[in-house]
């Protein structure tokens, strides 16, 4: 029992949810994505902005439709701890939360494990950028909340692009940004504009358990569309540098599906790359026009 | 205000000077003083200003309900979340309303990460009783099925960015959290809770909390040993205030809380000036949510 | 009008307070308070070698440890610690030991109402016990307004606490009467002005109240402090002629 916090009941459990048989909901079976306004390989419309936490050295908040993140940054600072002894580089820490009420179902205030992973991968997918080796026995603290959540990969993707802007928006040294961008694997039912090639013939691995359809790659998946994915892919990438920083790929689905959807990525990377470099100029404008 | 420079000179020692911005860093206090006897302060409120203030419903389409509350550089998020539990055996007929306040190392850096601090803890306790003691909310309109299932309604306040007066941001997101809370209407069926899954929510399938009243409050720090009264001060102000004056006030103008801690002690005349001062700026938070 | 405790005739009447001075020989000092059923021992050790992390350069930390009836403490008892904390901070002349920990430990014994009075009492009579400096001495008293009279009770036990209106803690010190201070550097007195009305040092209340009656409770709680305050008073003085008396014998 947490003694730290207003105490409520032990246990509560989200409602059923009961659907009219006449509802209409969306299911792969239809001819358009989730929101029918949007092509396999189109995006959200991004919005970032930084500045946002007053008392962060840099802050960056990303919105994609629904999804909601806030990122601040704090650093260089020196490490307190003594145990650590003498670092010739600097640290990066990350630390990733969701917000209790951010999902479908309430989280914990307490670090899960998921979140706990997703901070570790978010270390990894940032420290190739940044340049540690100019902040010996300092440490970088990368704090990032998400308030509302539309779709699970796509949200960590957007984590990771709003980590990049709050640390450039710091002044940390980097070589470049890292931008990220996540892809589903759904089946729909009738193949969508952008046809798949089929499976690799030459692939010399089982056939057992080939699904009939090749799944079509559907770029920045929300929440509906996630539902129905049968893996995901998140890919983050330094755009000016052209290298890749992670790549994080579950479910099972063919190779050439897999280096299909990395080369989708990198393309959504670079698109998502000018309005963080967009997002940057306007912060250093309103700098100077203060 | 970094270009201009300051003189620390007396009438016998050599002038010295240096910018405003490093006097500030080595002598707050003295730095902070000078503004007050001038009856202004660093940011260029008067002494009574309060920051601008806006509210937003309805932020988050997860949660039943949600607001977002910025007061000058404080920004926090509430999403209320209702989810069933089982009552407790001596109130079988009430629900739960559990507000608890975030102060992540997210916000500033003066907090650490780990369990809440002892002013998370101290906020959250704060906006607690006021919603008991007030009788906000009736707990038995959260009652699905005496005795077996009630709602549990989590109040969590997400605080993004910290600048000071967390409780005046916190309750007021609470408030007005709970003022967009909607609920689909539940049906009890041997031990199972089910809710339509309607995309669209009316008065038919769901509904909303019914308020008793809504406490909003503003909070007043206390300088020096003048007791200087700064509305709504910021975090560097509140680092160097050693008292507070918070007034929590309900539509029709009754107190719901009250407290003053710390700093010396306080002449009614001061007291009553803050319940006048709260009157007012709880009315124009009032009118902040209603355009809303 | 009767009043719920009925061992009570009126409704300013507070209950029968007694304490004790110097319990616990280990400690540099400790107290037990009572008002009524309610009671409160409270231990100080201080000044003593502070954490590198707490401590303050130019004076002295102090902190306050609560610790409940039963149970583990909680969200309420850490707003309680923060309450006594910030009242005692400015009565502690903490300036006289910097870089040092001044600690309080509030264990409530028995709880019939008014308990945060109770260990605020307990707390300052602890420190006149160990010899810490203070400036003033405080008094603290609880009243509520009841939601049936709508009469203002002094000192109310659980029971009559369940059927208030509102609840208000109030703290005086005993230097009321001295104009607020005169900082000689500064004449930014603004409107904070000595009235000559009681002033409050602390005040916590909730529940639904008006301003008038707020004004009144602050005026009959100074009232009944001043009680509080004779009675520490003369305990201290008792507790020095005494321990002045063995060691001339």
């Amino acid at each position: 029992m947490d003694r730290k916090r207003v105490p409520g009941p032990e246990l509560t459990v989200p409602p059923l949810v009961e659907y009219a048989l006449d509802q209409k909901r969306w299911s792969p079976q239809e001819e358009c994505r989730h929101d029918a306004n949007r092509q396999p390989e189109d995006l959200r419309p991004i919005y970032l902005k930084t500045g946002l936490i007053s008392q962060a050295s840099g802050s960056a908040y990303i919105e994609l439709e629904k999804t909601k993140i806030a990122c601040g940054v704090y650093g260089p600072r020196p490490i307190k701890k003594s145990g650590y002894g003498f670092s010739g580089t600097g640290t990066l820490n990350c630390e990733f939360k969701f917000a209790t009420f951010a999902c479908v179902k309430r989280r914990n205030h307490i670090r899960d494990p998921q979140e706990r992973e997703l901070s570790m991968i978010l270390t990894q997918a940032l420290t190739p950028a940044v340049r540690l080796e100019l902040l010996p026995k300092s440490a970088i603290d990368v704090y990032i909340t998400v308030l509302e959540c539309d779709g699970l990969s796509s949200c960590f993707a957007a984590a990771i692009t709003a980590a990049s802007v709050a640390l450039a928006h710091a002044g940390i040294e980097m070589i470049d940004l890292v931008a990220a961008c996540s892809a589903s694997y759904v089946i729909m039912d009738r193949t969508l504009s952008s046809a798949v090639p089929p499976p690799s013939t030459t692939s010399d691995s089982a056939p057992a358990a080939v699904s009939l359809r090749p799944p079509t790659i559907i770029m920045d998946a929300d929440l509906e569309e996630e539902k129905f994915e049968e893996g995901s892919i998140m890919v983050a990438y330094m755009p000016s540098l052209n290298e890749v920083t992670h790549v994080l790929q579950n479910g099972k689905v063919d190779r050439s599906i897999v280096s299909q959807s990395v080369e989708h990525c990198i393309e959504a990377c670079n698109k998502i790359y000018a309005v963080m470099r967009h997002a940057l100029v306007e912060s250093i404008d309103e700098k100077q026009t203060r | 205000m970094a270009s201009t420079s300051i003189s620390v000179s007396a009438a016998e020692s050599p002038a010295f000077s240096f910018s405003a911005s490093t006097f500030q860093k080595l002598h707050p206090v003295e730095f902070f003083r000078k503004f007050i006897s001038q009856g202004v302060r660093p940011d260029g409120r008067l002494l009574e200003g309060f920051r601008p203030t806006t509210v937003h419903k309805n932020v988050v389409s997860t949660a039943n309900g949600s607001a977002m509350v910025r007061i000058g550089g404080t920004t926090v998020i509430c999403g209320v979340k209702a989810e069933v539990a089982e009552p407790k055996m001596d109130s079988p007929n009430q629900g739960y309303l559990v507000p608890n306040v975030e102060l992540s190392p997210m916000c500033s850096s003066s907090f650490r990460p780990g369990p809440p601090s002892e002013q998370a803890q101290a906020v959250s306790e704060a906006i607690n009783r006021v919603l008991k003691e007030s009788k906000v909310l009736d707990l038995t309109d959260l009652c699905i099925e005496e005795g077996k299932a009630v709602w549990a309604l989590w109040a969590d306040v997400s605080c993004v960015s910290y600048d000071g007066n967390i409780y005046d941001a916190a309750l007021l997101s609470v408030m007005t959290a709970l003022s967009d809370v909607r609920i689909r209407k539940p049906t009890y069926n041997e031990g199972i809770i089910k809710v339509s899954g309607a995309e669209i929510l009316d008065d038919e399938n769901s509904f909303t909390l019914n308020l008793a009243r809504t406490p909003l409050s503003a909070t007043f720090s206390l300088f020096d040993s003048s007791m200087a009264l700064l509305a709504d001060a910021n975090a560097a102000e509140e680092a160097i205030c050693q008292g507070e004056i918070s007034v929590t006030l309900d539509e029709k103008g009754q107190i719901c809380a009250l407290s003053k801690v710390g700093a010396a002690s306080s002449s009614q005349t001061l007291l009553r000036q803050c319940i006048a001062t709260a009157r007012t700026r709880t009315d124009e938070l009032r009118s902040i949510i209603r355009s809303q | 009008m009767a009043r719920l405790d009925t061992t009570r005739t009126s409704a300013h009447q507070l209950r029968p307070f007694s304490s004790s001075q110097n319990l616990l020989n280990r400690a540099d000092g400790s107290a037990q308070f009572d008002f009524g059923g309610s009671s409160v021992l409270c231990s100080v050790v201080g000044p003593a070698e502070v954490k590198l992390r707490d401590e303050k350069l130019n004076k002295a930390t102090l902190e306050v440890i609560v610790r409940p009836l039963v149970g583990l403490p909680g969200v309420k008892d850490k707003a309680c610690e923060r309450a006594i904390r910030e009242t005692l901070e400015p009565i502690v002349i903490s300036a006289l030991h910097p870089r040092t920990l001044v600690q309080i430990v509030v264990q409530t014994m028995k709880d019939n109402g008014s308990i945060l009075s109770t260990a605020l009492n307990a707390a300052i009579m602890a420190l006149l016990d160990a010899g810490i400096p203070l400036n003033s001495i405080i008094g603290s008293v609880t009243c509520i307004i009841d939601s049936k009279t709508n009469e203002i009770l002094l000192d109310p036990t659980t029971e009559e606490i369940a059927r208030a209106k509102s609840t208000h803690v109030f703290v005086f010190d005993n230097k009321s009467s001295i104009p607020s201070s005169t900082s000689a550097s500064m004449d930014v007195d603004i409107s904070n002005d000595d009235d000559g009305s009681p002033r409050p040092l602390f005040s916590e209340s909730t529940g639904l109240f008006t301003e008038e009656e707020y004004l009144e409770c602050v005026n009959i709680s100074f009232k009944a402090c001043q009680a509080v305050h004779g009675f520490i008073r003369t305990a201290v003085s008792k507790k020095i002629e005494k321990e002045h008396q063995q060691t001339q014998a």
